[in-house]
């Protein structure tokens, strides 16, 4: 087994209750080192309390997680030490200046990753030398960043790297990713920002209520997608004219048209691409189009 | 690293606080010349207005053995359980609830050190802070007993005493700080764990001053009749300690513990 095979993070049979409410429900993931993992979901399905659950924040009430070879529920501080966290909400002391937050937030690791470090210095425009509290939402993002992927460790976990960073900053957080990777590094990474993800992730996991969705699932919906055309009108026309035999479905402001047996893809595809559109597509389903599809509603064959 | 950043948020409070009890320590070293010129009549027209036998007994130490009584009042039962036990809770409710609310416990938790290191590193800290204003502030009364007129210090101060009381006071302000730190592991907001700690300490302060019930309040444990044998000399040290001081500490170890076990499982 080469190192880039080896797995990491392994997940089984997650759970976790708040009262009453079923937050996670038998969760299982698996990342292998020099991979990139991305989980997402709507608002609540949670995303941020799986993760926590990982480095043992939130207490999960059944499963076994296991970080580097070590059980993380059981020596949560020795799984502590292989994984680099990023919080989903901004987690600075903004009295600090930059550099006493990243100092401090390191200090407990036994070792740097010295390369990493140089690329986000040289990279990243955070002002070091000056109060958290008087930094933008970006900068104290890529802080927080900085915080989680210095220290020389295999795993890496990252709830919602992306949040508040502008289109030049997301640039340069899917590089270090991108570095992080080559470098080994297996990442978790939360997202909503599902092109992004689409671009890093090796795989993709879906929550949905706190469950992971069937990847046979996940893979019928994104073969099905292909088959058809999607599309986002400007103005829904109340009919449509399409080759005989079109299946129509909607979803949300989606609708997905898959031809009948005998009518090829680019024939619907001219006959819809007359009418005013937001978004036309046909071919391999982005994310988006998979969540989307997920998430509104399973297509049916 | 816990310890350090928990001395760089408290130390400018711990600042403060020394100066207030400085302030109130100097104003009433100074005060004492006047109190003391007319010594008799003042305390006899301030026993008339007294509200009970307790006060009427404290006055009486002042003129019986004037200025170190008098700073066993000022100093230990009037300052120390004021600005002392102040700056206990003040610093207490940012330990867990403070770091909740500003979100910054999810970042301190997941590093790779455990609760009981947190916990401990922030404990030690903040019990230091609330200690330095006490027994700094009690070092200078010795300093400034020279500022007055020799002539209107009946019984001096002897520093051993001081610093026992000071040790003495310092412990019943821990004490109070550890109940904060276990509130703080319980309630999510600082302004709800200052609120609730606040209600305490009234109801225990309303206990004190009502003479038949006041020996349910936490404060006998810390008033003028403690404070002035110790500064009498009549106190012996580990004979206090054992006998009851112990269960201050007792209480604390007790009530860190439950704060510990609470925060050892605590979801973010």
């Amino acid at each position: 087994m080469t190192d880039h095979a080896r797995q990491v993070l392994h997940v089984t049979g997650l759970s976790k209750s708040f009262g009453t409410s079923c937050v996670l429900d038998d969760v299982s993931l698996e990342v292998d080192a020099g991979t990139v993992l991305g989980l997402v979901g709507p608002n609540g399905a949670g995303k941020t309390t799986c993760l926590r659950c990982l480095l043992g924040l939130t207490f999960a009430d059944a499963g076994r997680v296991q970080i580097d070879g070590i059980d993380a529920l059981a020596d949560p501080v020795a799984s502590r030490r292989r994984t680099g966290y990023l919080p989903g909400e901004t987690s600075l002391y903004k009295h600090m200046r930059g550099q006493e937050a990243l100092d401090f937030g390191v200090s407990f690791y036994p070792d740097l990753d010295r390369e990493v470090l140089d690329f986000c210095l040289g990279h990243f425009s955070v002002p070091l030398d000056r109060k958290v509290e008087t930094y933008s939402a970006g900068q104290k993002q890529m802080l927080a960043i900085m915080i989680a992927v210095a220290p020389d460790v295999p795993l890496h976990v990252l709830d919602e790297p992306d949040k508040g960073l502008d289109a030049s900053m997301r640039h340069d957080l899917r590089r270090l990713i991108e570095a992080l990777r080559r470098r080994g590094k297996a990442l978790l990474v939360s997202s909503h920002h599902m092109a992004e993800l689409d671009s890093l992730a090796d795989e993709v996991v879906f929550l949905l209520d706190g469950k992971t969705v069937d990847p046979a699932r996940v893979r019928g919906q994104r073969e099905l997608l292909a088959r058809g055309v999607r599309v986002v009108f400007r103005d829904r026309p109340a009919d449509l004219d399409l080759p005989p035999g079109t299946v129509s479905t909607e979803r949300g402001d989606v609708c997905f048209l898959e031809p009948a047996a005998g009518v090829t893809v680019d024939a619907v595809r001219a006959a819809v691409e007359r009418y005013p559109h937001r978004r036309l597509s046909t071919g391999p389903a982005s994310l988006q189009e998979v969540y989307e599809a997920l998430y509104l509603g399973d297509l049916a064959r | 690293m816990i310890a350090r950043k928990t001395w760089r948020e408290t130390r400018w409070m711990m600042v403060a606080s020394f100066l207030i009890m400085e302030v109130l320590l100097f104003a009433a070293v100074m005060f004492w010349p006047k109190i003391a010129a007319d010594l008799e009549q003042r305390i006899a027209f301030m026993k008339l207005l007294a509200p009970g036998e307790f006060i009427k007994r404290l006055l009486s130490t002042w003129g019986d053995h004037g200025f170190a009584a008098y700073i066993a009042t000022q100093q230990f039962f009037k300052s120390a359980n004021t600005v002392g036990i102040a700056t206990a809770v003040l610093i207490g409710t940012g330990a867990i609830a403070g770091e909740r609310e500003n979100s910054t416990l999810e970042l301190l938790l997941s590093r790779p050190v455990s609760r009981l290191r947190i916990l401990w590193s922030k404990t030690w800290v903040l019990a230091l802070c609330t200690a330095i204003p006490i027994f700094a502030s009690t070092a200078t009364i010795p300093l400034l007993e020279h500022c007055i007129d020799a002539e209107y210090i009946k019984t001096g101060t002897n520093f051993g005493y001081l610093m026992h009381a000071a040790w003495h006071s310092t412990l019943f302000s821990v004490a109070v700080l550890v109940a904060t730190l276990c509130l703080s592991s319980f309630i999510k907001s600082q302004v709800q764990v200052a609120f609730a700690i606040g209600v305490i300490v009234i109801i225990q302060v309303g206990l004190y001053f009502i003479q038949v019930i006041r020996n349910g309040s936490a404060f006998m444990l810390s008033d003028h009749d403690v404070y002035w044998p110790i500064l009498a000399g009549n106190v012996h040290f580990w004979r206090f300690f054992f006998g009851q001081e112990i269960w201050i500490l007792a209480a604390c170890c007790l009530l860190w513990a439950v704060a510990y076990l609470r925060f050892r499982r605590m979801d973010l």
